[in-house]
């Protein structure tokens, strides 16, 4: 593996055996994510972002579900390259917390409601680090003074239904980042939070990944959130990947027609003057796992659909020029006819 | 200009907290807490604002699904504030009601079919079954469904497909007026766009008056025609939408506007982080309500609940500060 790259995502396969058939969540998905940068996985319900960040943590429910193919190859603090699918759940419970940690969308449901606050994160701590519970609690209050919380000794007595959604959220934080991992996957992080909670948090974590350069896997389904934060980007349809770049010529030329449609169909702000009078928006639904339409997943909603072409087999990942990836068979025409 | 459709006067609705044994009430949320606007026939109200906001509420009220506490809601030139549940029956019928969660609202047990025409039959609508399951197949038709659709089950459908069954219903008793509450924010992105383009041509189609409550504030200008900014159970401002937009005039907008991210990387640009939480609407701030968060608080603003007042034609706010912004 490159020595830039803390992980590397290669063909990875997750499916779900259930009663009415075999779902394909996550059907052959590679990336990377470097050291110090933040990946964003963009994608909507039933696009496999989810299960993608579940899988590196290795947390599938199984059964029904399991990582049938791949390899999840991860860079631990120690420097040794590990395929994550084939540690033990020994092996992997020390990468957990450890090198990698993850913060979720709902904060409520992801602390435990009958411990306080402090002794969740100590807890932690404790595990990891081999500290005692004095120690543990004095990290602890410093992780919390490091999130933003104020009176962050008195906090740690507090359970967590005594916060609002927001001081949950940055206690998320403060447990994920407490053993300094190298790479944080949120998954979501912001998508329970009002606006303005939304961007205090957002700017924390800014700030915290300047100060502590830990990588960060963003999931989300927000553009204007992938804007923000991310340097690169991998966009997700149906459990595949369609398209992968850096974050401004993503915006500025998106070459899928799927995210085309995508930055197409949201209403912006700042384009207010100008806007139009009806939003772009993508015809049809998002298609069911279970039934996935052959060829590309994309082809019945897509405008520049070819029949014989489009639906006839999965098009290939191609290279499109300056680290650039797009999963059509038509995006070169597509890209001339838009010159 | 047309005529006035819904007029609310200090509108109010305080939630009774009750405890000890004898289950007394010690205190009260104050959800909605003196709100008054109007809206035009055919007109959209956009109503904004965060959690906690009485955004919700305002729009329970106005159809009384929620009894207000104080003030008053004229519909059509009549006070219904306090009309019987049989008066209030001709009214149901002229005003309906679209819902967040296309999941909940549906009754999983009830065909599509079922659940459009059950409007219909409460209301006294098409007398014979034949009448009804060709009204039915009318307003699949016009949400952009199929009339086949008419026997399957809520289940079957997409998210977006159900929020057209949603929004079908509402449609069933040719209401004039609709609360739609957040009506897009459980759909896909993809997909919003869609659900958002279909009200705006019924609206066109039908002359519908609607209140669009939503806390994504890009959609809530995109589609009307005026905005009221919420914030603790007050307005802090109104204003038309692009007006609003380009110029707010309360700080509590323009920190909202700026904390919204941009889908573009290479736009930058100065945010205001607002510093701690919404307070507790069971102890809200005195005077301002918006001041405890304010970044342009003064003493005074503690001491006297702002009017809100109209700044500019047809622009309000509720803010005692006239030298900034």
């Amino acid at each position: 593996m490159d020595e830039k790259r803390l992980l590397e995502v290669k063909d990875l396969k997750v499916h779900f055996f259930t009663d009415d058939g075999v779902v394909k969540a996550v059907d052959g998905v590679s990336f990377h994510v470097n050291r110090g940068e933040t990946l964003a996985v963009v994608g909507e319900s039933g696009s496999g972002k989810s299960v993608t960040s579940l899988a590196i943590m290795r947390l599938i429910p199984s059964p029904p579900g399991r990582i049938v193919g791949g390899e999840i190859l991860f860079r631990g603090k120690d420097g040794k390259v590990r395929d994550l699918t084939k540690l033990s759940e020994q092996e992997m419970r020390r990468i957990r917390g450890n090198d990698i940690a993850m913060i979720f969308q709902e904060p409520m449901t992801s602390l435990n409601p009958v411990y306080t606050v402090g002794d969740q994160i100590a807890e932690a701590i404790m595990l990891h680090q081999g500290k005692s519970r004095k120690e543990a609690m004095e990290l602890a209050a410093h992780m919390l003074e490091l999130v933003g919380i104020p009176e962050p000794r008195k906090r740690l007595s507090n359970y967590p239904h005594q916060m609002s959604g927001g001081m949950r959220q940055r206690v998320m934080i403060a447990m994920a980042l407490s053993c300094n991992p190298s790479l944080l996957i949120a998954d979501e992080p912001t998508t329970a939070l009002d606006v303005t909670i939304q961007a205090q948090i957002l700017e924390l974590m800014k700030k915290l990944q300047e100060e502590l350069g830990m990588a960060i896997l963003f999931i989300t389904h927000n553009l204007g959130v992938v804007a923000e934060m991310a340097d690169r980007v991998v966009v997700m349809y149906a459990g595949r990947v369609v398209e992968q770049a850096d974050v401004v010529p993503l915006f500025q030329e998106p070459l899928h027609p799927y995210t085309r449609g995508l930055l197409r169909s949201v209403p912006r702000l700042d384009l207010a003057a100008e806007r139009k009078e009806r939003l772009e928006a993508i015809p049809g639904n998002v298609p069911n796992p279970l039934y996935l339409p052959p060829g590309c997943a994309f082809h019945p909603r897509c405008k520049h659909f070819v029949a014989g072409l489009c639906d006839a087999e999965v098009p290939p990942l191609e290279d499109a020029g300056d680290g650039r990836q797009v999963r059509c068979v038509r995006w070169r025409e597509i890209r001339e006819v838009r010159a | 200009m047309n005529g006035v459709l819904l007029e609310v006067k200090d509108l109010k609705k305080h939630f009774p907290i009750r405890g000890g044994v004898l289950s007394r009430v010690v205190g009260s949320v104050k959800a909605v807490d003196g709100v008054s606007f109007s809206i035009r026939k055919g007109e959209v109200l956009g109503l904004v604002g965060e959690s906690g906001s009485g955004k919700t509420t305002v729009g329970r009220t106005v159809l009384r699904l929620i009894e207000p506490t104080g003030g008053r809601i004229l519909f059509d030139g009549q006070d219904i504030t306090e009309l019987p549940r049989e008066k209030l029956r001709p009214f149901r019928r002229r005003m309906q009601i679209i819902f967040q969660d296309p999941f909940s609202s549906l009754n999983p047990r009830m065909t599509v079919g079922d659940i459009i025409a059950e409007p219909l039959l409460i209301h006294g609508i098409g007398k014979t079954p034949k009448e009804r399951t060709e009204r039915v197949a009318e307003l699949l038709k016009l949400v952009g469904l199929s009339p086949d659709h008419m026997r399957r089950y809520p289940h079957e459908f997409s998210g977006g497909q159900r929020q057209r069954i949603g929004i079908a219903r509402a449609l069933a008793v040719a209401p004039e007026f609709i609360v739609a509450d957040e009506p897009v924010s459980a759909l896909d992105v993809s997909i919003q766009a869609q659900v958002v383009n279909l009200l705006q041509d019924l609206k066109e189609e039908l002359g519908l008056t609607l209140l669009f409550i939503a806390h994504d504030l890009a959609v809530v200008e995109y589609i009307s025609d005026r905005v009221a900014v919420m914030y603790l159970g007050k307005v802090m401002e109104l204003a038309p939408a692009r007006e609003l937009y380009r110029n707010p005039k309360h700080p509590y907008t323009e920190a909202l506007l700026s904390a919204v991210p941009i889908p573009d990387p290479t736009v930058k640009r100065e945010r205001i982080v607002l510093q701690g939480d919404i307070p507790s609407p069971i102890n809200p701030p005195s005077g301002c309500v918006f001041r405890t968060r304010c970044r342009y608080a003064l003493p005074e603003c503690a001491q006297v609940v702002p009017e809100l007042k109209e700044v500019a034609p047809g622009h309000y706010k509720a803010c005692i500060r006239d030298d900034i912004l």
